[in-house]
């Protein structure tokens, strides 16, 4: 498994294994994230040895090593920043092809996310003013959680792809294994963009209806600007993540966006 | 950030804006999904980051894409992130441009949900301090209104006394929907002129809603704290009473 391997499975003639070989050290140094102290090589580990993604093509699983590698020595090879944007664009187009989650399903999954953050996408949905959240802080103070499912209904609570995770032990809430405030929710969650205290972060429980698939995510939902996290289908503690050790992580899940009108567990901001 | 973006042309910066905007192409491959990383953080850290020359390019690279709307990947998603970094970054240059096509209905024509980006332009030109006037707010087409009732309130409120503005109230309240993103403009309103006066005003309109829209708003502002808009009638003390006449025909008999 993994990079080399894919290359030795490959119908590929000599000159292109070479090729590949090159790139693979290429795509190692541009991916490499100096600034993150714990690994600054776990992006391209990631898409190394992640087992979700096979080697080499296979019907109904994620999209392959030798795949993402034929695109891009198609592609000329490119090289530096290009070769990351490329491998970046690889990523966006392979997300959510993990296997499913059944257990996902039957729970009620957390997810922390930025105040900032769902503020925006609450604005630009109802056309707001951004610079004025009063509107949501009111919401997350003084509404039941069946005002607030009400009240967001049609907001969506993710840009992107959505990243959620539950308890396997505590089938409706996913905060209880949670004794700490917002520095454990953080360091458990491996939400290293908000280790800085100058953002406020929020939580809430959620669950998915029956059109929603929830998927474990690959190192292709991972892409290439994600350093917090570990292939393997559970959160990455930031405490554990010199040691990659995920024994204090939650199983994680990645599915479309769903609205308020899901939540199960009120928002509420994560105090200290 | 690609340091190379500090000095690129107009032309490039238009393709790295345009690229973040829909999503699409190189510049929008390393977009930080599960961070979610919003499509115009990067344009709005370029533009903090910006000297004056750079800004000059970002200003018209940012004309000439409000001028490609619509056309070929101008999807409402990918125009409401336009809107949002002009707005974010208050880009008071392009106020013009924004207004021109608001008031042709340029962007109200586009194939994806036109509605969706002539409020994008118009919700830009409200974060860029652009009031308009009381008439335009008021002759918002019926979809537009309907769909967008906070945004036409918020118009209102900005173009005209409060009062003008909860009077145009019953238009706007169509339905129990409606309801909720007028609450937000209210929260908004609670805290620059107080729960009481706004409460007082809605009260002066309460009566001209229909009974489902009356009943909705009434719940929903206690279930804020703010109060009950209802008012209770109360005989007066018998003092105050005006003693009872007859008609004088009626005293004859």
């Amino acid at each position: 498994m993994g990079f080399g391997d894919a290359i030795e499975r490959s119908d590929w003639d000599g000159a292109r294994k070479a090729d590949a070989l090159r790139l693979c050290g290429a795509m190692r140094a541009c991916l490499d994230r100096p600034d993150y102290a714990p690994d600054p090589n776990c992006i391209y580990k990631n898409l190394d040895s992640d087992r979700l993604v096979p080697d080499a093509p296979l019907p109904a699983r994620p999209a392959s090593r030798q795949e993402l590698l034929r695109t891009l020595l198609d592609a000329g090879p490119p090289e530096g920043e290009e070769l990351k944007t490329e491998v970046g664009k690889f990523c966006h187009s392979h997300k959510m092809q993990g296997p499913e989650d059944p257990a996902a399903r039957q729970r009620v999954l957390g997810r922390a996310w930025g105040f900032d953050r769902l503020w925006q996408v609450y604005a630009k949905t109802r056309r707001l003013d951004p610079n004025n959240p009063g509107p949501l802080n009111d919401a997350i103070r003084l509404l039941s959680l069946e005002k607030q499912r009400e009240h967001l209904s049609e907001v969506p609570l993710a840009e992107h792809v959505m990243w959620s995770f539950y308890d396997p032990r505590d089938q409706a809430n996913p905060f209880a294994s949670f004794a700490g405030g917002r520095a454990e929710l953080v360091d458990r969650l491996g939400l290293g963009e908000y280790s800085s205290r100058s953002h406020t972060v929020i939580k809430w429980g959620h669950c998915l209806p029956e059109s929603v698939t929830p998927t474990t995510p690959t190192a292709w939902d991972g892409g290439v600007n994600r350093p917090y996290w570990l292939a393997g289908g559970r959160t990455l503690p930031l405490s554990a993540a010199a040691a990659r050790d995920t024994t204090n992580g939650l199983p994680e899940v990645v599915h479309c966006p769903v609205t308020g009108s899901q939540f199960a567990i009120r928002i509420a901001v994560v105090s200290d | 950030m690609d340091k190379r973006l500090l000095d690129a042309p107009k032309d490039e910066l238009k393709d790295f804006l345009r690229g973040r905007f829909q999503m699409r192409g190189r510049w929008a491959a390393d977009t930080g999904t599960r961070e979610s990383e919003f499509p115009d953080d990067l344009p709005l850290e370029l533009w903090g980051a910006a000297n004056e020359g750079l800004r000059r390019r970002i200003i018209q690279a940012t004309r000439e894409l409000i001028a490609e709307v619509p056309g070929e990947g101008w999807t409402a998603e990918a125009v409401d992130w336009l809107a949002s970094f002009v707005g974010r970054a208050e880009i008071f240059e392009v106020t013009g441009d924004l207004q021109t096509a608001v008031e042709h209905g340029v962007w109200l024509n586009a194939p994806d949900d036109g509605v969706r980006c002539h409020t994008a332009a118009l919700w830009a030109l409200l974060g860029l301090g652009w009031k308009g006037t009381p008439e335009f707010w008021r002759q918002l087409s019926q979809p537009v209104r309907a769909r967008y009732p906070a945004l036409a309130l918020r118009g209102l409120l900005a173009s005209s006394s409060l009062a003008d503005a909860f009077d145009w109230l019953p238009i706007l309240l169509c339905d129990e929907a409606a309801v909720h993103q007028v609450l937000d403009v209210l929260s908004s309103l609670t805290r620059r002129v107080g729960t009481e006066v706004v409460r007082e005003h809605l009260r002066a309109v309460r009566l001209r809603l229909s009974s489902e829209v009356r009943a909705k708003l009434d719940e929903w502002f206690e279930a804020y704290g703010w109060g009950s808009l209802a008012v209770r009638w109360e005989p007066a003390p018998p003092e105050a009473r005006a003693p009872l006449r007859f008609a004088p025909a009626l005293a004859e008999r």
